[in-house]
């Protein structure tokens, strides 16, 4: 009895082994779960969309970066204010492999590269059905896959602009181009495509964008009321058609530039200026017919939907990362950058005439007094004050005398003994109890941009005063000479020292207007191109830069030495090099010329 | 919670200790004990009658030890309820009760092959051997061995016991942490075991589970088995690829009632923290830095004799000790336990309940300990002669409670978006702020300002310097975090020799369950930066200006949580036979294993099927080999299983003719091992698919807001896709080729024992991103497949010695094991290369790159000689490097190996003496071949406005570079000036204990008492002298070590 009861206990148990190892085939196998792969992608149309919205997402959001304030700050505008970072070091010369600031942006551009190239492949993106109705399907797919190109522009425009130069083969390089997503199975030991070969390229995708873009993103251009679903406003921040046409101005005018241009092609300058006025005829007409764009506006950095922007990236929300950086310890900031004694001597007097020039009135023993109103709104000096907007409420009143308390010294003090204004929020007092923080964008392409743009292109193929274009290099000056400023100040009303210097000849001109482009432009990320396109030597770019010693005397005024060496640049190359790791990782890279331990 | 459950159970606990210590004396005195000691004059002998000499005996579980005579005699006075154990090295132990000897005084011990008794059995997963029969290196590790070392964790008590087997404590901080394993939110590592190279994992009653979710006291433990070779690990399969530390807990033994009572009290003393400057020698050398960076000092003589008051309320010249008003310099050591087992033929039982308590080392704040109880329980029932049901059940109770530090979920930073993780230690970021913060940087608080109800604290106008430390600790509120652990087991052991006799069946089911929820509030304090001024008539006043608000929270809210669950099911047949001079012991496994993570979205599983099995021929050869089908989910169908085998040999060559003549070797075995395991790490699931990943948040495009002028619709879902992932498919196990050779051998009358083994692993196709071959171009650098890459050969020699003997009444024991281990990559995913000197293959896995230092520069000319491109300009002083491929400048491509950073030996030595009634056991360890680069924040500062360590201030322009405002950071790179020799030993535990006589029974009926005193990390012996070279963080970014000393009592019933 027990005998036949354990046989059959011990059968069960075989039996039950038997199964557990049969029917166990199936345990491993993954849990339901979204994983989508690579096929699956294209049966999601959120998914294909995803492709070209995910590149708006590598696009820097606002100034406080490499390829904004710090950037200027390897360029005779700004000093750094901490010597360990990667910026400061490649401005000395003591930049090591290992902390190459550019490798990001190399690796950026190529991930938006590859994803907009898998959209774009086989019209694989064109073909998706993304909406039922085929009129607003098409709105959509036309409208993607033109960012799509436009992206792919943009973003070989970035590679071109930071690692674009001469080689150590003696020719001028591009980058590698890439067009079809890369298999890594197959070979990925790229060469890098003649400079020429690149700027088409960027052209080239610009003109396909162009075909499939609206002209821009705005409700007024979008006649049906219904397609404003899937058209017009909601897409600002996306790239529309005279966005491709200002990126080509750009490219041509650093195409133009003598660096890039050793034969001094003059329809480089005339295309660059031709798109250029493009761009502008299109704020002044169809951009100030709904009466959004005035000429005269000053610039509002705390309106992400400021109507000089024609290009802009997404805004972030009440944001303090420029406040925090530029303003001293003292004023709860990381006083991280300083400006330097060049940018300051390079705003004019109040008269409109430069700090050198006899007319102007400048007295070294007050180096502040009776400025262009552009100074005071771009920079805080010794004894300034910061005032609350739209109050008289003094927030702070800067100390930059010795030993006073935002003198340079402290890592949360500039080195220069000038802290930037530009850009930050004067509503914003760290010590309120409700801190008022404003939006903050990167203001891709303004009206500024192309103006200076168009003025310098004009004035290389017709000088100042010509009328090829309808509009002369000195007339797109006096647009902005004449507007208003951001902290409320306004522009030259009377200003002879433009018609002067336009009198002046050409060569003049081009140093006048490079001296307005870096007053305008100055801590956007373009001083330290716009250095090297303009020179054809090292020599303009290692100078020595300078901070200003303030003495407080006994009666309380100050005494200034402006002549005080802070920082010496020392580039052995006017190009950038690339990755360090990326030339080990491709044999076929040729490395920019002086960058030899980086080969 | 704490206060309704720890507390009084330890006071009861304590209570019953002392009750039973307070009898001791009193039936001392009392004379009439109701049972008489009897007198026994006990023969030992063999079978054939010839008495055994120096046979060793223990009565009444160690009250008494001795040996007999020549002539196998040895008298003695015992209770008759006493058992007596006779043994002796080559026969089968004998246990008996001293009355059933009052008639009959001749103990007849049977004569057994070395290493083939009950007692030499090892448990190994699924099935246990005798060690005789395996081919591998295993050490058994008991209670005893275990509980001398005061701590509450486990892997603490390991150290410098086992060859092979390094123990690394990291941080002293309090308590365990669940999350280690994972190193979420900043947790690391507490104490590291490594053996072969890498770290083993736990097994505890069968059921894979990180010793950090259910710690145990040594008292609950039956056994620990640290598995090596590679023939025990594939026993369980690829998860003991890296190693095994197999545990068993305590369980009945028929006919064997024990129950002990333990309590143990102590405290832990930091050993060494690294100290940081004053405020007056902050200002002093601040003065300095600014000088030597051409700027002009801060503060005048008059200013640094005002720091020198050390006031740290004074708004003018404030000088705060953070360290010393914030943290003791001890903290409290407490375990108490009782574990009793029994039972009989039929049912048996093992019942534990055990406490730990550990004190914290903040001064300030909310109440900061650690408090853990754990129930174990279990039970045995043989049903009939072929059934047995055996049940285990396992509770686990863990509080953690602290003042929060620096946490406050409400908190924004500087950009206003992000918020700040949660820091699950907080003892981490609260020596961060201790030791950077500059003492003078501002007063700690006043309690008045704008609010008189609420305090105030002062911070920084640098914001750096924007937490006050003594706010952080004090008004970020605090936690109670309770971890608790249920663990369930069912074993059905069924004996199928109804079907062949020999085969045995054994089903077990096991379940843990782990979970920790971390409950209090998060708050914040009101800062202001205090400036000191004059008022226009003179007066001194403060101007106050406002950094952030305080935060009180109403109620308490959840902070943070924590969960796994581990489920192993298996079922083992197993099949005995011998005849002649043959025996055969097979098994074979399926094992299904399945553990749920917090935080891990795919369930890791993997199952396997074990064939193993040890054939011996005339006890003295032996083979044994695994054969092991295992599969996981990491890979893709069709990669996800592999077969696996292993095999070994075993030869007893001392009993071979040509050695049995030779008198000194009384046993030497060799044994050899070889074969191929599998192993994946329970890698992220999925690595064979391409993954994509949609994300529609962020801002949106269109208008900032509506009605602007080009429009008014935003659009709000902004899809964005991004490869996360290149599949592979091909992705497959990593697999590890072992090779083992080894002996173990009893020499000089057993008075010697040796082992020594050599290993030979090679890790192939280690699972590996491709980070530097595929290039950004392709890119994918988001999204980097996996291959199986990698293959690093490790190697070593691990030996043990132990010599035992005993002088007259002086019983001795001395010896010692030592490790020597090295590594050497043979194929490594690295960047390419332009110098040989460069490539990593060919070179140790811990090898150290940096530059090569030649001295410091004589002259500021030299430094432009061949420029250092790490600064604009260097001096005098600075760190000179060789130009390792002589390109004239020296930069990055002229890092080379110049050290390696794990030991090539490591070791432990111990001494065990008993004299009399007394006995001490001592345990040190050391490391030698290696080096430490000095890198972390203690050697690494000096620029800017951090303080300065003394390190820093004792060290000025010697070991420590000048002192500069702004950092020259050609002085901190990596190179071999800051590489110093790692070696040390340390004693690590010391035990010395006084086993009480007790003559005569009691009214307690206690059968032993034992009182000792127990110390850990008692010296340290090295050349660095101010960090802790075993952890050279310690007491720097985490907590230090400490050193322990405690005293105790065990009774035994």
């Amino acid at each position: 009895m027990k005998l036949k009861y354990t046989s059959a206990v011990s059968t069960a148990f075989i039996l039950l082994i038997g199964t557990l190892l049969t029917s166990c085939v199936d345990y491993l196998d993954p849990y339901p779960n979204g994983n989508r792969d690579s096929e699956d992608l294209w049966e999601y149309q959120d998914m294909v969309q995803g492709l070209v919205g995910q590149c708006y997402d590598y696009m820097p959001r606002n100034y406080n970066d490499n390829e904004g304030v710090y950037l200027d700050g390897a360029s005779d505008d700004v000093v750094i204010t901490s010597t360990t970072n990667s910026m400061t070091r490649l401005a000395v010369g003591s930049l090591p492999t290992s902390l190459d600031p550019f490798r990001t942006y190399w690796d950026r551009d190529y991930r938006a590269i590859y994803s907009v190239n898998l959209f774009l492949k086989d019209r694989r993106g064109y073909n998706t059905r993304f909406l039922v109705d085929p009129h607003l399907d098409g709105l959509v797919k036309n409208r993607l896959q033109g960012e799509a190109f436009a992206l792919r522009a943009w973003f070989q425009w970035d590679l071109l602009q930071k690692f674009g130069g001469k080689g150590m083969n003696g020719e001028m390089l591009g980058y590698p181009i890439v067009l079809e997503p890369v298999d890594i199975g197959k070979e990925v030991n790229f060469a890098r495509s003649p400079y020429d070969e690149c700027v088409k390229q960027i052209l080239a995708d610009c003109d396909s964008a162009y075909k499939y873009l609206p002209i821009a993103h705005r409700d007024f251009l979008v006649p049906n009321i219904n397609d404003r679903a899937y058209a017009g406003a909601r897409y600002w921040g996306r790239f529309d058609g005279i966005t491709t046409r200002a990126i080509k101005a750009q490219v041509y005018l650093t195409w133009a530039s003598p660096r890039f241009n050793p034969g001094n092609d003059l329809t480089r300058w005339d295309m660059a200026a031709k798109y250029a006025k493009e761009v502008m005829d299109f704020k002044t007409t169809t951009d100030a017919v709904s009466k959004g764009f005035v000429k005269t506006t000053a610039v509002n950095w705390f309106d992400p939907n400021f109507p000089g922007i024609i290009f802009s990236s997404r805004y972030q929300n009440a944001n303090d990362a420029l406040e925090r950086m530029f303003y001293p310890g003292g004023f709860q900031g990381n006083g991280a950058v300083g400006v330097t004694q060049e940018l300051v001597d390079a705003f004019p007097m109040k008269n409109g005439y430069p700090i050198t020039d006899p007319k102007s009135g400048y007295d070294p023993a007050k180096p502040y007094d009776n400025r262009d109103p552009r100074f005071y709104s771009t920079i805080f000096y010794n004894n300034a004050k910061a005032v609350k907007i739209n109050t008289s409420n003094v927030m702070y009143t800067f100390e930059n005398w010795l030993n006073g308390k935002d003198a340079a010294g402290p890592p949360v003090n500039s080195r220069t003994n000038y802290h930037i204004k530009k850009m930050v929020f004067m509503g914003l007092n760290f010590s309120d109890n409700a801190i008022n923080r404003q939006p903050h964008a990167k203001f891709f392409i303004r009206w500024s941009h192309m103006v200076l743009a168009f003025a310098e292109a004009a004035n290389q193929v017709e000088g100042p005063n010509g009328s090829k274009y309808g509009l002369s290099a000195k007339e797109a000056i006096g647009y902005l000479r004449a507007r208003n400023n951001s902290d409320g100040g306004k522009g030259f009303t009377t200003d002879p020292y433009l018609t002067e210097v336009a009198n002046a000849g050409q060569a003049a001109f081009t140093n006048f207007i490079r001296n307005e482009r870096r007053l305008e432009l100055c801590f956007e990320g373009q001083r330290f191109y716009d250095i090297r396109r303009w020179s054809t030597s090292l020599e303009p770019l290692n100078k020595t830069v300078h901070m200003a010693r303030i003495v407080k005397n006994d009666d309380n005024s100050f005494s200034y030495d402006l002549n005080v060496p802070v920082e010496t640049r020392s580039f052995k190359s006017a190009y950038l090099p690339l990755p360090y790791d990326e030339m080990l990782r491709m044999s076929n890279l040729v490395q920019n010329e002086g960058w030899d331990a980086w080969k | 919670m704490q206060s309704t459950l720890t507390y009084p159970l330890r006071g009861l606990v304590a209570l019953l200790v002392l009750c039973l210590w307070a009898q001791i004396p009193a039936s001392a005195q009392n004379k009439t004990p109701k049972v008489q000691p009897v007198n026994i004059s006990l023969q030992v002998t063999d079978e054939q009658g010839n008495p055994i000499p120096n046979a060793a005996i223990v009565v009444g579980e160690g009250n008494l030890h001795a040996e007999t005579n020549e002539s196998g005699i040895f008298s003695f006075q015992a209770m008759p309820e006493n058992f007596i154990t006779v043994s002796s090295y080559g026969y089968t132990k004998s246990v008996a009760l001293v009355g059933t000897l009052v008639n009959n005084s001749v103990v007849e011990l049977k004569k057994s092959k070395l290493f083939n008794n009950t007692e030499d059995e090892v448990p190994l997963p699924f099935m246990s051997f005798k060690r005789r029969k395996l081919s591998g290196a295993y050490s058994v590790l008991r209670t005893s061995d275990l509980e001398k070392y005061p701590t509450n964790d486990l892997r603490n008590s390991l150290t410098g016991l086992v060859p092979g087997l390094e123990v690394i404590e990291r941080d002293g901080s309090t308590g365990l942490n669940a999350e280690e394993e994972l190193g979420n939110f900043r947790v690391t590592e507490k104490i590291g075991l490594a053996t072969r190279g890498r770290s083993p994992i736990f097994i505890i009653d069968d059921v894979p589970t990180d010793i950090t979710e259910m710690p145990l006291d040594p008292q609950e433990i039956e056994s620990v088995t640290i598995v090596k070779d590679i023939v025990g690990k594939a026993m369980l399969g690829p998860r003991g690829a890296d190693g095994i530390i197999y545990i068993k807990t305590k369980r009945g033994k028929a006919n064997e009632r024990v129950l002990t009572v333990n309590a143990e009290q102590g405290v832990s003393q930091v050993d060494r923290f690294p100290g940081w400057a004053s405020g007056a020698e902050y200002a002093t050398l601040n003065n300095q830095a600014r000088t030597n960076s051409g700027l002009t000092p801060l503060y005048d003589d008059a200013a640094i004799s005002e720091y020198a008051k050390n006031d740290p309320y004074s708004f003018k010249y404030p000088s705060v000790d953070y360290r010393q008003l914030m943290l003791k310099d001890s903290k409290s050591f407490s375990r108490v336990n009782l574990a009793s087992t029994g039972g009989n033929e039929t049912v048996q039982y093992g019942a534990y309940l055990g406490y730990n308590g550990e004190g914290d080392i903040f001064k300030l704040g909310k109440i900061s300990d650690y408090n853990r109880i754990n129930v174990r329980s279990n039970i045995d029932v043989k049903i009939n002669d072929l059934i047995k049901v055996k049940v285990d059940f396992f509770g686990g109770l863990n509080i953690r409670r602290s003042p929060n530090y620096g946490y406050n979920p409400n908190f924004t930073s500087d950009d206003g978006n992000t918020n700040t993780a949660l820091d699950l230690v907080e003892f981490n970021s609260a020596i961060a702020d201790i030791t950077d913060t500059p003492p003078i940087a501002f007063p700690i608080y006043a309690a008045f300002g704008d609010n008189a109800d609420a305090p105030w604290y002062a911070v920084s106008p640098n914001t750096a310097f924007r937490d006050n430390p003594i706010g952080n600790l004090v008004h970020n509120g605090y936690y109670n975090e309770t971890g608790r652990t249920g663990a369930s087991n069912l074993t059905f052991d069924y004996d199928l020799k109804e079907i062949l006799p020999g085969l045995k069946s054994k089903t077990f089911v096991g379940f843990n369950i782990f979970n920790s929820v971390r409950i209090g509030k998060a708050e914040n304090y009101i800062a202001y930066i205090a400036t000191p001024g004059k008022t226009a008539s003179g007066a001194d006043t403060v101007t106050l200006s406002k950094v952030h608000d305080g935060t009180d929270l109403a109620e308490q809210a959840k902070l943070h949580d924590y969960y796994s669950q581990r489920f192993v099911v298996y079922e083992n047949l197993s099949y005995e036979k011998q005849w002649g001079n043959h025996d055969v012991q097979v098994g074979a496994t399926y094992y299904l294993g399945k553990i749920s993570k917090n935080g891990i979205e795919e369930p890791q599983r993997q199952q396997n099927a074990v064939m193993t099995g040890v054939y011996s021929l005339k006890d003295k050869y032996f083979v044994q080999g695994v054969l092991n089908y295992a599969g996981t989910y990491s890979f893709a169908k069709g990669k996800r299983y592999a077969m696996f085998p292993a095999a070994g040999l075993g030869w007893v060559i001392s009993e071979e003719s040509f050695l049995s003549d030779v008198k000194a070797i009384n046993y030497l075995k060799l044994r050899a091992e070889a074969g191929i395991l599998g192993y994946e790490s329970f890698l992220t699931p999925f690595l064979y698919l391409d993954r994509w990943g949609v994300n529609s948040s962020g801002s949106a495009f269109g208008p900032y807001s509506t009605n602007q002028w080009f429009g008014t619709n935003t659009d709000n879902s902004v899809y964005r896709t991004t490869a996360n992932r290149i599949g592979n498919p091909d992705l497959t196990w990593e697999k590890r080729k072992e090779f083992s050779i080894g002996l173990d051998a009893l020499l000089f009358n057993r008075k010697i024992s040796v082992e020594a083994n050599y290993y030979n692993n090679l890790r192939d196709g280690m699972v590996s991103q491709l980070f530097n071959t595929v290039p950004y171009t392709a890119g994918i650098s988001n999204a980097r497949p996996w291959f199986n890459y990698n293959k690093v050969r490790y190697y070593g020699l691990e030996t043990s010695l132990q010599y035992s003997d005993k002088i007259g009444a002086l019983r001795f024991s001395v010896g010692g094991n030592a490790t020597v281990q090295n590594s050497k990559i043979l194929k490594y995913d690295q960047a390419n290369f332009r110098f040989d000197y460069q490539s990593i293959i060919g070179q140790p896995i811990d090898t150290y790159f940096g530059q090569t230092y030649m001295g410091k520069f004589a002259s500021d000319a030299e430094t432009l000689v061949v420029p250092q491109i790490y600064d604009e300009t260097l001096q005098k002083d600075d760190l000179k490097y060789e130009d390792k491929n002589g390109d004239g400048v020296v930069d990055d491509n002229d890092r080379s190996p110049i050290g390696h950073t794990t030991p090539r030996l490591f070791y432990g030595l111990n001494l065990r003496v008993g004299y009399r009634n007394f006995d001490l056991t001592v345990i040190g360890t050391g490391r030698a071949g290696y080096d430490i680069p000095l890198t972390n924040k203690y050697f690494w500062n000096g620029w800017g406005d951090n303080n300065y360590s003394n390190f820093t201030k004792d060290n000025m322009d010697g070991e420590s570079p000048r002192l500069t405002y702004y950092k020259v950071n050609n002085n901190f790179v990596a190179s071999d000036f800051w590489l110093r020799n790692g070696s040390f030993f340390k004693i690590q535990n010391v035990e010395l204990a006084y086993t009480v006589p007790l003559g005569a029974g009691n009214l307690m009926g206690i059968r032993g008492l034992r009182i000792y005193a127990r110390g850990a990390n008692l010296l340290t012996l090295s050349k660095i002298k101010d960090v802790d070279p075993e952890s050279i963080n310690s007491g720097v970014t985490v907590n230090p070590l400490f050193r322990t000393v405690s005293t105790g009592i065990k009774l035994t019933f």
